[in-house]
């Protein structure tokens, strides 16, 4: 980015003033005496800008000087101000130039800028296209009509989204990058990280605004990692809905899982390979693959034969008849064998239970013995002491008189003993909730096939007790049920199967999922990034050298890798540094960027505004060295601009021999207009 | 130290020396002198007329706070949904005891014979933990619905006098 032209317009009652200023590439150095106007101007730039935020977190009034906000001197006389307004032309990487428009004193809203999309001031007679957006209010960033959305368009720059305090995300505020490289003097001087306006509520605002500014991918990887994080909670909340699932498919049956790893694993298929396993009549387990097998071998046999004739089974029939009544009878011993069971589990249940119930309360209580001592009532202060109010003997902490010597648990101690206790038993009752589930579909298992008994002693009563040359109605009659449980079973089986597919597929995501997490560098730096600090670092020391640095060791002073700011052995600089050293180092820190950015990529604009960078407490050989410095901005195509109100003749000086523009303003620089 | 006991036996298998030493017992905190002089307190203040009762009746509502079922049925019986002498009430020496703290403390007198009643530094304890939200918040809704209808005639009739 670079700055072309500003102009001020002010209307008041004594006519026109303004002011107009040219700012050519490389180092321009705007010199003018004190008081004459000079922080107007850099005020008035970051206005036309939207940048009111680095100056003020006021938003009503735009902080700048009463000479274009209500009255304005000029020798004795004092005229009030109509109207003002700023225009400011700046040019993109591109060349392409645009003309800003905002008013500061006015009947137009001053949340409106107006943009003009050529260079109007530089060449007023170009027609040009003109636009408003608006600034200071929701989606000033973020919308189309905003117009810091439109300015990071115009400097061709993707700001990266990033949280606040308050859990949401925006783009990084420009306010928040715009202090590397616009420092102005009222707030700029007086600490290492620019002051970037804190009213936004951006975590780590000053870190995301130098990985920005630089292109680290150290941001990339912060966010990546969470992304991380989220798709893991997702995966892993993916695989209860799969284990659910399967659980119910397991109830629908009768039967229950095996071997189903409860919690995502990165291994597929599992050493011992998920299965469902239903009971027996003789109370083992089987698994359901078996069962089928099973059933389908009887069902074959029945195949085979055909269906006799009722004349030809008499004998065998009354056999079967007398096998089935006698397993209905077995089967019925055993179910309400397992209903005793079963009874007496969900009772071990409903007991655990109320233990917890009555510890929750003790617990309660304790508590509320120990909020009693907090509240330090007096009135119960020799008990709570361990006396007797009355004869003041030691007394126990107990009611109910104890052995001797027998000391009692302090609150805390209670507090934690009966916190185990409910540790325990809610152990226990996950332990016995579990046995009552797996109980009860032992029981419907073993209900069904009890059903299907019964229909069959029936299917067999009907036989012996109907027409000789009929078809055996209990042959029909099994083969029909073998084949429903056949089918029934087989279905569970599939839906079972496709569960676990879902799950092998998960089980891929997982392990992939682990493989990307340790792709990640530790500590979120990437080599890349590393480089950059480094050559920062370099930088730095250079010019703490050149600038006369002295109050530590220069070559031990670096970037931290990570707050990026500089450093000594660890140490924050800010307080253990003069005055005039934390001038240079700022200096050095934000010329620092800018050099980086001549031989590295970076999303540096290529300017640097320095507002009275000298601030009376340099001495005159580091100044003369910042300006030497700063002259090869001009040969790296970019733009260093210096508002001082430096000695004139020394500055020129010191000057002598830069490549450099010198722009010196005599008298007030808001100075009468003629028309 | 006085509860430890050394035992130098030695089991042959493992050679080695045994120290048994006293542990602190746990004990419930309903057994706390602190938290059974301060639900004193507050069932004088919030369920007995003129901050004043008999030991009796004291002993009726002491039981009736300190569980669930008890809290139930000592309830219903206020409300008349069941007779009261079909209440089983335990008496617990260990509330004469509490009592006495509190009577050593200055929070309780004694008046007329065998009833207690709060002190002026009693009532302001009570109001202190009455307008605490954290603690004693299942005595106190407990105390709340029952109010002060638990009268020394209904404490008669459930220990099987009258009517």
């Amino acid at each position: 980015m670079r700055l072309r032209r500003l102009q001020l317009r002010v209307q008041t009652t004594g006519g026109p003033y303004g002011t107009l200023l040219n700012f050519p590439d490389g180092l321009v150095v705007i010199w003018a005496d004190n008081t004459m106007g000079k922080s107007t101007c850099v005020k008035a730039i970051l206005v036309a800008l939207g940048m009111e935020a680095m100056l003020t977190a006021n938003r009503s009034d735009l902080p700048l000087t009463p000479a274009i906000t209500s009255q304005l001197a000029d020798g004795d006389r004092i005229h009030r101000v109509i109207e003002s307004e700023v225009f400011l032309e700046i040019e993109n990487r591109s060349g392409k130039r645009i003309t800003i428009q905002r008013t500061i004193k006015g009947e137009r809203d001053k949340d409106l800028i107006t943009v003009h999309d050529g260079p109007i001031l530089t060449s007023p007679r170009s027609p040009v296209v003109s636009q408003d957006f608006f600034v200071n209010r929701q989606g000033s960033a973020s919308r189309e009509t905003g117009f810091h959305h439109f300015l990071a368009q115009f400097l061709g720059w993707h700001l990266p989204t990033v949280q606040t305090y308050d859990g949401n995300s925006y783009p990084l505020y420009l306010q928040c990058i715009f202090p590397y490289f616009m420092v102005e003097q009222t707030r700029g001087w007086s600490t290492i990280y620019p002051p970037v306006p804190t009213q936004f509520r951006i975590r780590d605002a000053n870190k995301r605004a130098i990985e920005f500014l630089l292109k680290l991918d150290a941001h990339k990887i912060v966010l990546q990692r969470q992304e991380l994080a989220l798709e893991k909670t997702k995966l892993e909340s993916s695989w209860r809905v799969h284990v659910e699932q399967i659980r119910e498919i397991a109830i629908s049956i009768g039967a229950v899982s095996q071997h189903l790893p409860m919690k995502p694993v990165a291994g597929w298929p599992p050493q011992i390979i998920p299965s469902l396993a239903i009971s027996e009549i003789n109370n083992t387990w089987i698994s359901l693959e078996q069962r089928i097998q099973e059933n389908e071998k009887s069902h074959a046999l029945l195949i085979q034969q055909e269906i006799p004739r009722v004349r030809e089974i008499t004998a065998t029939a009354s056999a079967d008849l007398a096998i089935a009544e006698r397993s209905v009878n077995e089967r019925e011993a055993l179910l309400a064998r397992l209903l005793d069971a079963l009874e007496q589990e969900e009772s071990e249940v409903n007991r655990v239970e109320q233990r917890l119930v009555t510890l929750e309360e003790d617990i309660q209580r304790n508590r509320d013995v120990k909020t009693l001592r907090q509240l330090g009532s007096s009135q119960t202060s020799s008990i709570d002491g361990g006396h007797c109010p009355v004869c003041h003997q030691t007394i126990q902490d107990s009611l109910v008189p104890l052995a001797p010597e027998q000391v009692v648990m302090s609150l805390d101690e209670n507090i934690q003993f009966l916190s185990e206790q409910k540790k325990t038993f809610h152990m226990v009752l996950s332990n016995a909730t579990r046995i009552v589930a797996s109980r009860n579909s032992q029981i419907s298992s073993g209900r069904e096939e009890l059903s299907e008994l019964r229909d069959r002693v029936r299917a067999l009563r009907q036989t012996l007790v109907s027409d000789g040359r009929l078809p055996s109605i209990a042959a029909i009659q099994n083969r029909l049920q073998l084949e429903s449980t056949i089918k029934k079973s087989r279905d569970a089986l599939d839906r079972f199967l496709q569960v676990l597919d879902g799950l092998s597929v998960l089980s891929k995501k997982w392990k992939d999922l682990q493989s990307e997490l340790l792709k990640l560098p530790p500590g979120d730096l990437t080599s890349n990034d590393k480089d950059k600090l480094n050559e920062w670092t370099r930088l730095l020391q250079e010019q703490l050298a050149q600038y006369g640095f002295g109050s530590l060791p220069r070559n031990q002073i670096t970037i931290s890798t990570d707050s990026y700011l500089p450093e000594h052995e660890g140490f924050d600089l800010q307080t253990s540094i003069s005055a005039s050293d934390l001038i240079r180092t700022i200096w050095s820190y934000l010329s620092g960027m800018l050099e980086l950015s001549r031989n590295s990529e970076t999303n540096h604009p290529g300017i640097l505004i320095f507002d009275e960078p000298k601030q009376q407490s340099t001495r005159e050989i580091s100044f003369g060295e910042l300006l030497k410095r700063a002259s090869s901005a001009g040969g790296s195509n970019q733009q260093v601009i210096f508002f001082t109100s430096e000695n004139r003749s020394k500055l020129q000086t010191q000057l002598s021999g830069l490549d450099h523009k010198f722009i010196p303003i005599e008298g007030k620089l808001i100075s009468k207009q003629i028309n | 130290m006085p509860d430890i006991a050394h035992h130098n036996a030695v089991i042959p298998e493992i050679d080695v020396e045994f120290l048994f030493r006293r542990r602190p017992v746990a004990i419930p905190a309903d057994l706390r002198p602190s938290w059974r002089v301060a639900v004193i307190v507050l069932l004088l203040r919030k369920c007995c007329r003129q901050n004043r009762s008999g030991f009796t009746r004291l002993h009726v509502l002491s039981w009736g706070v300190r569980t669930i079922e008890t809290r139930n049925a000592l309830i219903a019986a206020a409300a008349g949904d069941i007779p009261p002498n079909t209440l089983l009430v335990r008496i617990e020496p260990s509330l004469n005891r509490a009592v006495n703290f509190a009577l050593g403390e200055g929070l309780l007198r004694r008046v007329s014979g065998d009833k207690v009643e709060l002190t002026p530094s009693g009532i302001t304890f009570a109001d202190q933990l009455d307008s605490n939200v954290v603690a004693f918040s299942r005595e106190k809704a407990f105390m709340d619905s029952v109010g002060r209808r638990i009268t020394e005639s209904l404490v008669t009739q459930m220990f099987g006098k009258g009517s």
